[in-house]
């Protein structure tokens, strides 16, 4: 195994500090877990190690990061690949080929494996990942846990001694989840060391060596007490307390409604009902297909059977009027902005709110105190950084004050108070205004008591959970 | 081990060249949604013996891509480059004209990285922007006079349809491109190297 | 046939179309192709297609050279018209096949063109992000409708979202690219070494060659 130096490792934009001084000791063959809330510079770190940064980020990197003595982004990459191994939060934007096999076959090509190898190597690491199924599929079809499975099978393909995983479970169910670190632990068990960064700390305890935090740029290892407070972090989902709808007076009604990606079931013939005026929830696996509903709901993916807002067939609305009854916040906030800065997206949301009255200008500066967004509005949307994008997209779509508004993980990514503040700030506008509004959210605990319904999707099916009242 | 810094630079890099091909890709689809409005402008016009003007208003928006390139890579040879991916992608995905496609996105990635030449390479902006919708304006009716048989109308037609071009790559290569540029620019979301 | 070779061959055919004002030669080219295209047994679709897609562009032409032409004008116009059929039925003996041949067409490129792997890839990455790509336009749009704006193709923020889209994915997929060994201007292996055969450039040279000695007599 090649020596592997991080010594204080100084990473910075344009004199903005990412990491100070970090120093990381792997031990040879170990299995370490990262962790640090997000925004204390994960993905970063991991870039680094992994040879992509500073190459592809530009920034001033200072410090001791090599490879048996050459740094790190200086070395070819079809040398270093045999190295150092990468796992991509998502995947699907990095894959280059169409299929598993001509993926695999892809990497093996730039490492220069010898063309009669080849196969048998393919075969063998996708066999590894249990995908033999899948080979000529095509890629962008597969789940999340799927795509995972052959973003790892590449790594095993080029061998590498270590493997560097950036929140690989984002998109991934809990089945997969469990499958994949197995994987990774028997591929750590031939001798490779391997460093994951993961917020969800379950499924760890036992096979695990070292813990690293990172907070604010800073890295240190976990001594004995916070270590067993990670390790020991409650996985049972905190309970949702919601009752299960009465009322008849329904906004969105789905008829036999069914979703496919490609070949795959993701709704098998819903029939059911979204009620006025109320807060619903969905739940449900990683991957099982919520975004995707929530796409079909604003007609951005197809679907078979009906779907009513307020007993019109939405097929035949004209898209620029549902859009404006039913909104989507999208999970990626840059995809809502319009404008520059933050003052002109305020000042466009004005103008084109169903309900301008409400937006007063005092109005907007106390809420904009209240998200701690005060005193930005001369800076340009996109260098803002992702909790506030996040805070301030949602301002925006509450002022379109749309009947029914759509919040795709409304607080992934923002620490506790903002997730309060917001939620706060959200309930009493929507209250205000008499919105319907259905969420997806992983983020439990700040919600145990804010919802009317409670949806759960899983298995293909959406079921209303909750008490009789 | 083998590195980086010791190897052969090459002149494109991976980066740009995705960045190219992903800018192409989005333009190309812009326009093709359009596709059907430009068929039935086109039809509605045959009759009057007017159906080139169709392709001539539109062309600046199919042209997009190489000024695009340019201003955004900074390259010489950027603007052929874009607009020749254009075309490539449009002929492998089964675009209707194929092997001409490629033919065609050739000449209009010619024409228009030409302005930037003339200005030798120094100006992206709105000078250079300009002169290319200008150079892609003229290139291109060469280039018509032989393949569409343009050379063979009225004078006063040629004259119509040379401003109707001039005017849509004006317009879409011109006015358009800076205006984009100013937005990309303030937004701070490319970061050159 | 090789597609490369194919793809060359009737690039210079279509080139020189572009200058040979002859309403014969353009038949010539639809009927050869026709041949071909019952040997490669075309279905009725692509048939269907070969037919009716040249008609517009056709007409637009010649109703135009037609009314708004000069000099020997009416012989133009059918030129022009019999051209456009030319150009789509040549090309369509390449671009019909494609579907089947896109993998060996840029295999050939990179491995006997020599074309830069970087580019190569760089298209193949691309070309699979196609139904991506529609989606995004589609969200782009319907992004900004939700907020009270309608995106046409003449407002600078639709380019400047789809540009800003690209420059996120071409920064995705250049990391991935690299994190699976891809470096630019090294050597590669390849699982199947592409060899272009003999009799496919001594086949492109008599169809070359008798391209041009069709050109010799004064065809209307």
């Amino acid at each position: 195994m090649a020596n592997f130096k991080i010594d204080q490792v100084t990473f910075a934009y344009n004199d903005h500090p990412i990491l100070k001084n970090v120093t990381l000791q792997l031990k040879p063959g170990s299995f370490n877990l990262l962790v640090g809330p997000s925004g204390s510079g994960k993905s970063t770190l991991l870039k680094l190690l992994s040879g992509l940064y500073p190459t592809f980020s530009g920034g001033q990197l200072s410090g001791t990061l090599t490879l048996d003595g050459y740094s790190v982004d200086d070395i070819v990459p079809f040398q270093r690949v045999t190295h150092i191994g990468y796992l991509f939060q998502n995947p699907s934007r990095q894959f280059v080929m169409e299929t598993p096999f001509e993926e695999l076959q892809f990497t093996l090509e730039n490492l220069q494996i010898d063309a009669n190898e080849i196969p048998n190597r393919i075969e063998k690491a996708i066999t590894q990942v249990g995908m033999q199924d899948f080979m000529f599929h095509d890629l962008m079809t597969l789940s999340g846990g799927e795509k995972q499975k052959i973003a790892l099978a590449a790594v095993l393909a080029a061998d590498s001694d270590y493997l560097l995983l950036d929140e690989p479970f984002a998109n991934v169910d809990l089945a997969a989840r469990l499958d994949l670190i197995q994987l990774i632990k028997k591929y750590q068990l031939k001798g490779k060391t391997v460093l994951i960064a993961d917020h969800d700390w379950s499924g760890y305890a036992d096979i695990i060596d070292d813990i690293f935090i990172l907070s604010v740029g800073e890295l240190h290892q976990a001594n004995a007490t916070e270590r067993t407070h990670i390790l020991s972090q409650s996985t049972i989902t905190p309970k949702v307390v919601t009752s299960l709808p009465m009322q008849t007076e329904s906004i969105i009604d789905l008829s036999s409604v069914q979703i496919k990606n490609g070949e795959r079931l993701l709704l098998d013939s819903a029939t059911l009902s979204f009620f006025k005026g109320k807060k619903t929830l969905i739940t449900g696996p990683n991957g099982v297909g919520k975004s995707t509903l929530f796409n079909a709901l604003v007609k951005l993916y197809p679907y078979s059977g009906k779907i009513f807002f307020q007993s019109q067939d939405i097929a035949k609305r004209k898209n620029k009027y549902h859009v404006r009854d039913v909104a989507l916040v999208f999970q990626n906030a840059e995809q809502q902005f319009l404008a520059m800065t933050v003052e002109e997206e305020l000042k466009q949301a004005q103008k084109t709110s169903l309900q301008p009255k409400l937006w007063s200008n005092e109005q907007l500066s106390s809420l904009l105190k209240r998200l701690d967004l005060a005193g930005l509005e001369n800076h340009i949307v996109y260098q803002l950084s992702g909790g506030q994008q996040k805070k301030l997209q949602v301002l925006l779509m509450l002022m379109t004050n749309s009947p029914v508004l759509l919040f795709d993980e409304p607080l992934a990514g923002l620490d506790s108070l903002s997730q309060q503040n917001l939620l706060a700030v959200i309930d009493e506008v929507t209250r205000q205004q008499n919105q319907t509004i259905i969420v997806i959210s992983h983020q439990l605990h700040v919600v145990t008591h804010w919802f009317d319904y409670h949806l759960s999707f899983d298995h293909q099916q959406l079921i209303y959970r909750g008490t009789k009242s | 081990m083998q590195t980086v810094s010791k190897s052969k630079r090459t002149r494109w890099a991976l980066r740009d060249v995705l960045l190219l091909a992903f800018v192409a890709v989005f333009i190309g689809f812009i326009f093709w949604i359009l596709g059907p409005v430009y068929n039935i402008l086109s039809a509605a016009l045959t009759p009057f013996g007017l159906a080139p003007f169709a392709n001539d208003m539109i062309l600046g928006g199919w042209m997009m891509a190489a000024p695009l390139a340019s201003i955004l890579i900074r390259q010489a040879g950027a603007g052929i480059l874009g607009e020749v991916f254009a075309a490539a992608v449009e002929m492998l995905i089964g675009g209707q004209w194929g092997v001409a496609t490629l033919l065609s996105g050739l000449v209009q990635g010619i024409g228009s990285e030409a302005g930037f030449a003339l200005l030798g390479y120094k100006d992206w902006h709105w000078r250079g922007i300009f002169v290319s919708a200008f150079t892609g304006a003229v290139i291109t009716f060469v280039w018509s006079l032989f393949r569409d048989g343009y050379a063979s109308y009225h004078i006063g037609l040629l004259i119509g349809l040379f401003l109707t071009r001039f005017v849509s790559l004006l317009f879409f290569g011109g006015v358009l491109v800076i205006a984009i540029q100013k937005l990309i620019e303030k937004s701070g979301v490319l970061k050159r190297g | 046939m090789n597609p490369l070779i194919k793809f060359g061959t009737i690039m210079i055919i279509a080139l020189e179309l572009t200058f040979i004002k002859s309403v014969t030669i353009n038949l010539i080219l639809v009927c050869i192709s026709a041949l071909l295209y019952l040997v490669l047994k075309i279905n009725w679709r692509q048939w269907l297609w070969l037919v009716l897609l040249p008609i517009l562009p056709g007409l637009g032409s010649w109703f135009s050279l037609m009314y708004f032409g000069t000099g020997d004008h009416v012989h133009m116009a059918w030129v022009m018209l019999t051209r456009v059929f030319a150009y789509l039925w040549l090309g369509g003996l390449f671009t019909l096949k494609l579907t089947d041949e896109r993998t060996l067409f840029l295999e050939t490129l990179a491995q006997r063109a020599h074309l830069s792997t970087t580019f190569v890839y760089a298209l193949v990455g691309v070309l699979n992000f196609i139904p991506a790509v529609n989606q995004q336009i589609k969200t782009i749009r319907i992004a900004a409708q939700m907020r009270g704006n309608t995106l046409h193709i003449w407002h600078p923020q639709l380019y400047f979202k789809a540009i800003l889209s690209a420059i996120r994915w071409s920064q995705n997929l250049a990391e991935g690219m690299v994190s699976h060994g891809f470096t630019e201007g090294a050597r590669r292996t390849h699982l199947t070494v592409v060899h272009i055969k003999k009799h496919d450039w001594i086949i492109a040279t008599i169809i070359l060659v008798a391209f041009q000695i069709l050109l010799l007599p004064h065809w209307y």
